[in-house]
């Protein structure tokens, strides 16, 4: 296996070092909403790696190796020795078609060689929670799932995702790696802290949150934001939501706000919040983020197959709440990662409006908000 | 130098070109912003600080509030624990005490000390001497009883007597989440009570004796051998009794059936029962009796032991006794039979001769049938109107004219034929019949008078039981509005006895009646307790002297004193004087000499319908004036 950074901006367009006879298979790309608009970045691609599945979708903030970038564009290619690769895609158009979606996805990859599956989708459409849950359902137990859903920096305007094609809105993609020498490892972590006394979900509908302890949920988090509660649904983001497990006290189900109805009074986060569950806020502190990022890629270099440092590739995915919340300082998660994976590891990632990774439980994947997220893939010799 | 922060290197690396050059303006923005970036990020958490503190004040307020109420349920807990009646414990799922109440401690006789939250319960209980002999160590015989309910995961429940005497109910309730409650009820008195009221329902609360449903019990028992046993019933009525609750008040009435009650059963052996089956009846059941001999003479003896002067708070009271008897299996072997037939004997000595005993006849039966047959043709003669009613005209003697009429019942039966009053009306008065025929005869006889001239009267009879179970004055108002008679030709009789029960009530009648307009008059005077003072207890307006008396005025002295002692009372009292039943002229003769005022007998006429008497009014001719002994038995017409 081979990887190739590639990397656009409005001056140069792509610029890459992809030997003209590289049999690239697989091109993953990142970018900013404005940029990733332009079609001509996929056409460029098509015709640069012809043989090649394309995906990509938007984002606010891309990760360039130790870097992260509001402008431009980020990409990878991907030459496998043996492995396989297949494309899925579908369209969404409403968040309760987010199962049926990870469905018909899981279904159109299925195969007896499946070895891992990663998801882009709409990030303002899905509800990751289904998504997951549909891929789960038809998937085999062994196969993990991993992904993003597209995002938009603090816009949360619009999110676009393509599979060989030009990336629109509505789309789902997905490609699936097939054989025996690909290797993928994963490691998620958050880092937030929880404050506050915890809360009851008083009134709740699917992902939509209405009251806390009798009380209009977004009132509660208009009190805490005080003048920052104009830029609802971005400041949000700095405190998400922590959905107590009463089985498991410490595991930590995090979910992130991605709109707000101020008429309803009433909240929409990234998955199903279900009434009468306790939630507490949760808070971000710079240091514990970070070590938060480095405990992920330590989780992911667990897990990995011994093989080259330069034979590996390492999917960043880390949620726009830690970009709005670490600012400038966002790059230093993204060191943290680095440092554990080793410089010659190929990081390139982007940050979304939420994570899928592989749970803990039967599930295949699951959905996870204000983590970062990290697939390792590499390739054995064959 | 000093090493740079990491940020700052970071944004002076973006700020320096490739050549570089230093961009001052980029790294000024890059600066300000990390800046600004701070400082949101300090008022965020300061924000965050202040809310979260207020929020955890309030946390803390309620907290202290719900503090403050599980105190006071805590309190209501206990003042409810402790004012129950029933001890209380809950014992948790590992065999400990969690909670009791002062009852519970008092109930197993152990100390408060003994009973604190985490006590080993069973320790506790080996404590207490309810289940444990604290000298021999001994566990009481119904202890594992109760254990064995304790350690069960079933509610149940269990009743047991403890060994000072105690009654308790104890209930076990199992807990979802282990262990279980447990109360302990102290019913000893309501047990005793239980027996209180088992024994009131089958005695009588007066005497103590068995009512009458433990009597029949007791003849169930007696009859049921087989073959049946040779056993008496013997009904007992006390003659008189109803005088001396009348005139001596309830409470001597009350005594008086103790002390009877004493003396029957002192006349019997244990074997035997004595029973109370109300008001003045008694019975007694008289096992493995052997011939009629024994039975006649231990009913001699009731009769006489009844019979002895009773001596009630300073009175000297003696009544009479009945009694009936039946015997088994001579008579009946069933009890209810028994019992109809002890009833039958007890009717007929009473009916006969007060004061003795009868033993059944199978007549008797035939007699009470034929009192039952009469009795339904009395009630439908009433609907079928088959009485009528004669008069026998009472006589002025100076002058000699007819005064009035007094009105006869006659009952003219489809069956029977024309009965005279004597065989229906005490049956009649007996079962209140007498009411609705009284007045019917009443009102009857106030509309034939209308038919008769002015000065003459009419005389009705009234009978006792008219008094004590009717309202005679409103009777008499209506006779006399609907017919239209005066009142000052209307003469109600009423006869001694009628004084005799009730004289308050009957006197304030009388007094209605005399208030009316209508005349009073006492008839059969001198045959019954002929006590002149009742005379003086009401103003009657006529006395008419019994018949008894008349017939006997030309050949007994005596009859002729009291005839002339009567009529000079009535003479200085100012009342009228009547004879009855005169049958011959000396006797009128003798009765006008004592200054007797009118006569009646069949010497004038014999009572006639009510179609005969315009005749007779019309052919009025005295006695002495035709000088013939019987002259009115010309107008006769072969009635009574």
């Amino acid at each position: 296996m081979k990887t190739y950074e590639l990397c656009w901006n409005s001056q140069n367009g792509w610029r890459h070092s992809v030997p003209d006879a590289e049999p690239i298979t697989l091109v993953l790309y990142f970018g900013a909403t404005e940029t990733m608009k332009d079609a001509s970045l996929y056409a460029r691609l098509q015709t640069d790696f012809p043989r090649a599945q394309i995906l990509g979708c938007s984002t606010g903030t891309h990760i360039r190796g130790r870097v992260v970038e509001d402008d431009g564009a980020i990409g990878v290619a991907i030459s496998f020795e043996s492995t396989r690769v297949r494309v899925a895609a579908a369209s969404i158009g409403a968040a309760d078609q987010s199962f049926a979606c990870g469905v018909n996805i899981g279904t159109q990859l299925l195969a007896n060689d499946l070895a891992a599956v990663f998801v882009l989708s709409d990030g303002l459409t899905t509800d990751g929670a289904g998504l997951a849950a549909g891929l789960s359902c038809v998937l085999p137990a062994a196969v993990p799932v991993s992904g993003a859903l597209a995002a938009d920096g603090a816009r949360f305007g619009t999110t676009l995702v393509g599979a060989n094609e030009a990336p629109g809105t509505g789309r789902i993609a997905a490609f699936g790696l097939y054989g025996s020498s690909v290797r993928c490892s994963f490691g998620s972590a958050g880092g937030w802290d929880r404050f506050g006394p915890l809360r009851r979900v008083t009134a709740s509908r699917g992902n939509i949150l209405l009251e806390l302890d009798g009380e209009p949920a977004l009132d509660l988090y208009e009190r805490y934001l005080g003048e920052e509660a104009s830029g609802l649904p971005a400041t949000g983001l700095h405190y998400p939501l922590n959905i107590l497990n009463t089985g498991d006290p410490d595991a930590q189900l995090v979910r992130t706000l991605l709109g707000v109805d101020r008429p309803a009074r009433s909240m929409t986060f990234a998955g199903a919040i279900a009434e009468g569950s306790t939630v507490q806020l949760m808070r971000g502190c710079h240091e514990r983020l970070v070590d938060g990022a480095a405990l992920a890629a330590h989780r992911a270099l667990d897990k990995r197959v011994s093989a080259p440092h330069e034979d590996r590739l390492a999917l960043l995915v880390s949620c726009v709440g830690r970009r709005l919340l670490m600012g400038q300082r966002c790059e230093d998660e993204i060191e943290a990662v680095n440092a554990v994976l080793g410089a010659q590891t190929l990081q390139i990632g982007f940050y979304s409006y939420g994570e899928i990774t592989p749970g803990n439980g039967p599930e295949n994947c699951e959905l996870q908000n204000q983590t970062m997220t990290i697939t390792c893939i590499s390739e054995t010799a064959a | 130098m000093t090493a740079q922060h990491k940020l700052f290197a970071r944004q002076l690396a973006k700020a320096t070109s490739t050549l570089g050059q230093i961009d001052l303006e980029l790294l000024g923005e890059l600066v300000s912003a990390t800046y600004e970036d701070t400082d949101r990020d300090r008022r965020r958490v300061d924000r965050a600080t202040s809310l979260m503190a207020a929020e955890l004040e309030e946390l803390v307020q309620r907290r202290e509030a719900l503090v403050d109420e599980l105190s006071v349920q805590q309190h209501r807990l206990e003042a409810a624990l402790e004012n129950m009646s029933q001890g209380l414990c809950m014992v948790d799922a590992c065999g400990n005490l969690a909670v009791c109440n002062g009852n519970f401690a008092d109930m197993l006789r152990v100390s408060a000390d003994a009973c604190a939250a985490g006590t080993v319960f069973f320790d506790l209980l080996s404590r207490s001497p309810v289940f444990e002999n604290p000298q021999s160590g001994a566990i009481q015989r119904y202890a594992t009883e109760y254990f064995l309910m304790t350690c069960s995961n079933r509610r149940s429940s269990l009743q047991q007597t403890w060994v000072d005497g105690r009654v308790v109910s104890i209930s076990h309730q199992p807990l979802p989440a282990g262990g279980f409650i447990q109360t302990f009820e102290d019913v000893t008195e309501l047990r005793r009570a239980d027996a209180r009221i088992a024994h009131m329902a089958l005695h009588d609360p007066l005497t103590d004796l068995p009512n009458r449903v433990l009597l029949y019990r007791h003849l169930q028992e007696a009859l049921s051998g087989q073959p049946p046993a040779r056993c008496a019933l013997l009904y007992v009525d006390l003659d008189r009794f109803k005088t001396v609750n009348d005139t001596l008040g309830h409470a001597t009435g009350d005594e008086l059936l103790q002390q009877v009650a004493v003396r029957l059963s002192g006349q019997v052996r244990a074997q035997d029962t004595v029973a109370r089956l109300g008001g003045d009846e008694f019975a007694l059941i008289l096992r493995s009796c052997a011939g009629h001999d024994p039975i006649a003479a231990l009913a001699d003896r009731l009769i006489s032991c009844i019979s002895r002067p009773y001596e009630l708070n300073g009175h000297e009271v003696v009544i009479g006794a009945s009694v009936g008897i039946a015997t088994a299996p001579e008579h009946a072997s069933e009890p209810g039979e028994l019992i109809r037939f002890a009833d039958l004997a007890l009717y007929s000595a009473k009916s006969a001769d007060r004061g003795h005993y009868c033993f059944f006849e199978p007549e008797m039966e035939e007699s009470m049938r034929d009192r039952r047959t009469l009795e339904l043709e009395l009630r439908r003669a009433i609907t079928h109107e088959e009485f009528e009613l004669h008069y026998q005209p009472f006589i002025n003697l100076k002058p000699h004219r007819i005064n009035g009429f007094e009105a006869l019942l006659r009952w003219r039966s489809p069956t029977r034929g024309l009965i005279a009053p004597d065989e229906f009306v005490p049956l009649a008065e007996e079962l209140g019949l007498i009411v609705p025929i009284g007045e019917w005869v009443l009102r009857q006889a106030c509309r034939h008078a209308m038919e008769w001239a002015e000065h003459i009267r009419v005389a009705v009879n009234l009978s006792p039981v008219q008094f004590h179970r009717g309202d005679v004055a409103g009777m008499v108002r209506r006779a006399l509005k609907e017919t239209g008679l005066s009142p000052h030709r209307l003469e109600l009789e009423v006869t001694e006895s009628l004084l005799l029960q009730n004289t308050d009530t009957v006197l304030l009648t009388l007094h209605q009646l005399r208030a009316i307009g209508v005349s009073i008059a006492m008839d059969d005077f001198g045959t019954g307790y002929s006590s002149l003072s009742y005379l003086t207890m009401f103003p009657f307006d006529r006395i008419k002297i019994d018949r008894a008396f008349t017939s006997g005025i030309d050949q007994r002295p005596e009859s002729l004193a009291v005839i002339r002692a009567v009529t000079g009372m009535c003479t200085s009292l100012g009342i009228v004087s009547t004879a009855e039943g005169v049958e011959t002229v000396t006797q009128m003769r003798l009765l006008d000499a004592e200054q007797c005022d009118e006569v009646q007998g069949f010497l004038f006429s014999r009572p006639k319908p009510k179609c005969d008497i315009e005749v007779l009014l019309a052919s009025w001719n005295p006695p002495e004036s035709t000088g013939t002994a019987l002259p009115a038995e010309k107008v006769v017409k072969g009635v009574l």
